[in-house]
């Protein structure tokens, strides 16, 4: 029956796929198309038998439009599908571009058997050998392994951890004040048998790199991505089907971790409930006994000692950045312009008031005036030569200093001991030799390149009536001969073999 | 340290031929003058001359020769240079006025100056040619300008030099009135010939532009009168050196104006000064080395201009008979270049004539045509 664009659409469709495999490849391309959500509550996939005892695969759905099953043709057709239309046992090709308003059978199968196909090259009966689960089909895929490179840190993790590794774990994680949370879980091995397994599921978000790669490395640990909101696919891996097109086949308190390696999925049932995993730490002490009689007093925050710059005792690292006084602009101005183009072109500058601060590791050293900076991590530079007293680490430094990111840190001393320099504000050496540089924009038609030299002019003074005499060396010899020798040849010598420089060219 | 020969030579006539303004010509050199120029009075040798004096004009020689290209570099004016050199003030000197009737004088001069040719010789180095030019690229520029003074009173003449002020004030009152003649080189080396060979000094400027063959090619295009331009073994030499080959094109392909009509004159004559060689028996590597260059001004004059360029009737004829492929392997570059160069796609060039010169040329050379 025609729909309102005239297309010849019945109540349902099917795709016909030849193998397991395209039909694994019609899910996952609808999953990754987005159609595969709005389908799944009417779809059913049978397996079917033909007259030559092949299977094959059919995906019925609810037709609802031509729009829709446009859609389902073309990925259909991409994984080798054939689409059909119609309804009870019999279905017609559905429209292609060779018949914009589809097909009709011209005559119905005597023994259509279970379904009947009818396409523009054959006609054909099928008997329904099984019914297949679209939530069985999922849960019996095993995830396959994503390429490293594409493989991300997640936001959330995941991490089934044997029995007997669990409290190790749980305790690491809470020693490193991990934002992780804890629980047991339980579930039946499947297949024949019926014991029950017990695992500690552990849940953290956004976790460390390291953290990461240790439980991931931790034989008896799988670790697990979330992929939708109710499954989880361990980590490097990813299920054939986008599994976040698939939440309505999972119940809404069901949490389902698919293992690789032929392990099947976890199915629970219910969402287990996560502690953190401060709360489930044991706290004893190893120390037997414990002390008796101890007074306690209130925890000052703080020791007020004061931030100070001492001789070091450690050798000097490497220079990194350079303080020079604001009134020695000029001749920093004039020893930058000397440095080599390489060394130069390492060093940027920020101004303040009273200080012109150069950072360029390799660079700043070869000027000969200011006071030289090392850095020892974390963009946190000290004078060289010396250290901090307290020593304490860089890091720690900018979090007490409350000092966001993207500054540099200079330990000056003195009543204000810290100067930040936002990184924004150095700017490279090179800019800054030269504030302005006139350019002439020259005519279209330029002048002569010689335009403008002066002209040699013959300035002469007559000889004098004697010149034969009385001109300068008219009664000295000559000079002695040219150096002919081979020496003075070795610069770029003439081939030799051609004739004298004389206007007949013929030697002489 | 009192003023040295060499001092007052790179001062008043080397340094001023190089970067402009006057070129004192003091009477004439004698041989022990020019002894004392290259070995100093006491000893001395060039590398002692006034350092400053010395560093200005190598440094303006250095800035003239980079006009032509990578050729070479030197941190001091050669002895060649400036034997070279004192071989040109004496002829220039003869072009005044008051020595040009003076046969005696002449004949010293001859016989000096033909010393000082033989004492410099043929250059024997990229380096020494380089050196020559590049003291000497300016000569076609040199000029003498006499100023011819009118007053209430008289007149009076002024070979190269100003007129003292004193002639020339007061103008409106005195009714003074000065005209100015430049006088180029050519016009005054004319002076320098004679119907008797003794006392004939034109040979001697020939043969000296012939010991600067750089200097020689960038004045092809000289009046034919006093000295025409040919080809010598020097500057047969001097393309045969690949850097060498390269400032003796740019020089070849420099004009006044650099318009197309007046670098087709000046490959005119050299194409003449080719078909000179010939007649005279020029050796088969000779007329390889003019041919390769012949084809490389073609090709290079095109691909500046972006169009097969006007003149250059020898070069095109070659290609003719050559084909792109053996003129591409001729200039070293790829066929494409040259097809694309000289638009062979759009407008193939023919041989006018079976017996055009450049047969033989090839024949000379020993290079084999291509069949037509």
């Amino acid at each position: 029956m025609p729909d309102a664009r005239g297309v010849a659409l019945g109540p349902l469709g099917i795709v016909l796929l030849q193998s397991a495999e395209r039909l694994v490849a019609f899910l996952r391309a609808s999953g990754e198309e987005g159609a595969l959500d709005e389908l799944l509550d009417s779809m059913r996939i049978l397996q079917v038998l033909s007259p030559l005892r092949t299977r094959e695969m059919v995906v019925e759905v609810q037709s609802a439009s031509s729009h829709r099953m446009d859609r389902i043709a073309s990925i259909a057709r991409l994984v080798g599908g054939m689409v059909f239309t119609g309804s009870g046992r019999h279905f017609v090709k559905y429209r292609d571009a060779q018949a914009p308003f589809g097909y009709d059978a011209g005559e119905l199968l005597p023994d259509p058997g279970d379904l009947a196909l009818y396409h523009d090259r054959f006609s054909q009966p099928y008997r329904l050998e099984r019914t297949i689960g679209v939530r069985d089909l999922i849960l019996r895929l095993a995830p396959v392994h994503v390429p490293r490179t594409r493989a991300e840190t997640p936001r959330a993790l995941y991490a089934l951890v044997r029995i007997g590794l669990g409290e190790s774990v749980v305790g690491y994680l809470s020693r490193w004040n991990a934002p992780a949370r804890v629980a047991l879980v339980e579930w039946e091995r499947g297949g024949t048998s019926t014991s029950v397994e017990r695992a500690y599921l552990l849940v953290l978000q956004h976790p460390q790199p390291r953290f990461v790669q240790l439980l991931k490395s931790l034989p008896g640990v799988k670790v697990f991505v979330p992929d939708g909101e109710r499954t989880a696919v361990e980590y490097g891996y990813r299920h054939p089907i986008p599994l976040s097109s698939c939440t309505p086949l999972f119940g809404a308190e069901e949490m389902v971790l698919f293992r690789s390696g032929g392990e099947g999925a976890v199915v629970l049932s219910q969402k287990p409930p996560f502690i953190d995993v401060q709360a489930v730490t044991t706290l004893a002490s190893e120390s037997g006994q414990p002390a008796a009689n101890v007074k306690t007093k209130p925890i000052e925050g703080k020791f007020h000692l004061v931030l100070t710059l001492v001789p070091s005792t450690t050798s000097p690292k490497r220079v990194s950045a350079l303080l020079v006084s604001a009134q020695e602009r000029d001749t920093l101005g004039r020893a930058l312009a000397v440095l080599p183009p390489t060394a130069l072109s390492k060093i940027s500058a920020a101004f303040t008031d009273t200080t012109i601060y150069l950072y360029g590791p390799d660079g700043v050293q070869n000027l000969p005036l200011g006071t030289l900076f090392e850095e020892i991590g974390q963009n946190v530079f000290v004078p060289l030569g010396m250290t901090m007293s307290p020593p304490l680490p860089p890091d720690v430094l900018r979090q007490i200093a409350r000092i966001e990111s993207g500054m540099r840190v200079f330990v000056t001393g003195g009543a204000y001991p810290l100067t930040a320099v936002p990184e924004s504000a150095f700017v490279p050496a090179t800019r800054l030799l030269v504030s302005d540089v006139p350019v002439h924009e020259d005519s279209p038609i330029a002048p002569p390149l010689d335009g403008d030299r002066v002209l040699p002019d013959i300035w002469p003074s007559p000889p004098g009536m004697l010149a034969g005499i009385t001109s300068p060396g008219a009664r000295g010899g000559m000079p002695p001969p040219r150096d002919l020798s081979a020496a003075a040849l070795a610069q770029g010598a003439v081939p030799p073999g051609l004739p004298p420089p004389d206007r007949s060219g013929q030697g002489g | 340290m009192a003023d040295q020969p060499i001092d007052r030579f790179l001062r008043g006539f080397v340094t001023p031929l190089i970067t402009g303004g006057h070129v004192h010509i003091d009477g004439v050199l004698g041989p022990g003058a020019l002894d004392d120029l290259v070995s100093g009075p006491k000893g001395m040798n060039l590398a002692q001359a006034d350092g400053k004096l010395m560093a200005d004009a190598v440094n303006a020689a250095r800035m003239q020769l980079a006009r032509f290209g990578p050729t070479t570099d030197f941190v001091t004016i050669t002895e060649d240079a400036i034997g070279l050199c004192a071989v040109w003030h004496n002829l220039i000197a003869m072009t005044h006025p008051d020595a040009v009737t003076r046969t005696g004088l002449r004949q010293k001069v001859r016989e000096w100056t033909a010393q000082f040719l033989e004492w410099v010789g043929p250059p024997r180095t990229a380096q020494e040619i380089a050196m020559r030019h590049a003291v000497l690229a300016r000569l076609e520029e040199l000029g003498r300008v006499d100023t011819d003074v009118t007053f209430w009173a008289g007149s009076a003449r002024y070979i190269g030099v100003l007129p003292p002020n004193r002639l020339t004030a007061w103008k409106s009152v005195r009714r003074v009135n000065e005209q100015k003649t430049r006088h180029d080189l050519f016009t005054l080396l004319a002076t320098l010939a004679h119907p008797l060979p003794e006392f004939d000094l034109l040979p001697l400027a020939d043969h000296a532009l012939a010991l600067s063959p750089l200097t020689d090619l960038a004045l092809c295009d000289r009046p034919d009168a006093p000295l025409p331009f040919r080809w010598t073994g020097a500057s047969l030499a001097m393309l045969a050196d690949d850097a060498l080959r390269g400032a003796a094109m740019r020089v070849a392909l420099t004009s006044e104006g650099n318009t197309p009509d007046a670098i087709a004159r000046r490959i005119a004559m050299i194409d003449r000064a080719t078909m000179h060689a010939m007649a005279i028996g020029a050796p088969p590597t000779a007329v390889g080395i003019l041919i390769a260059f012949h084809l490389e001004l073609l090709v290079s004059e095109a691909l500046a201009r972006g169009a097969p360029p006007p003149g250059q009737a020898l070069a095109y004829e070659l290609v003719a008979r050559l084909g792109p492929e053996r003129t591409a392997h001729l200039c070293r570059v790829s066929t494409q270049v040259i097809i694309d160069a000289l638009r062979l796609d759009e407008r193939p060039i023919r041989a006018q004539s079976q017996h055009g010169p450049g047969g033989a040329l090839l024949a000379r050379a020993g290079i084999a045509e291509v069949s037509p």
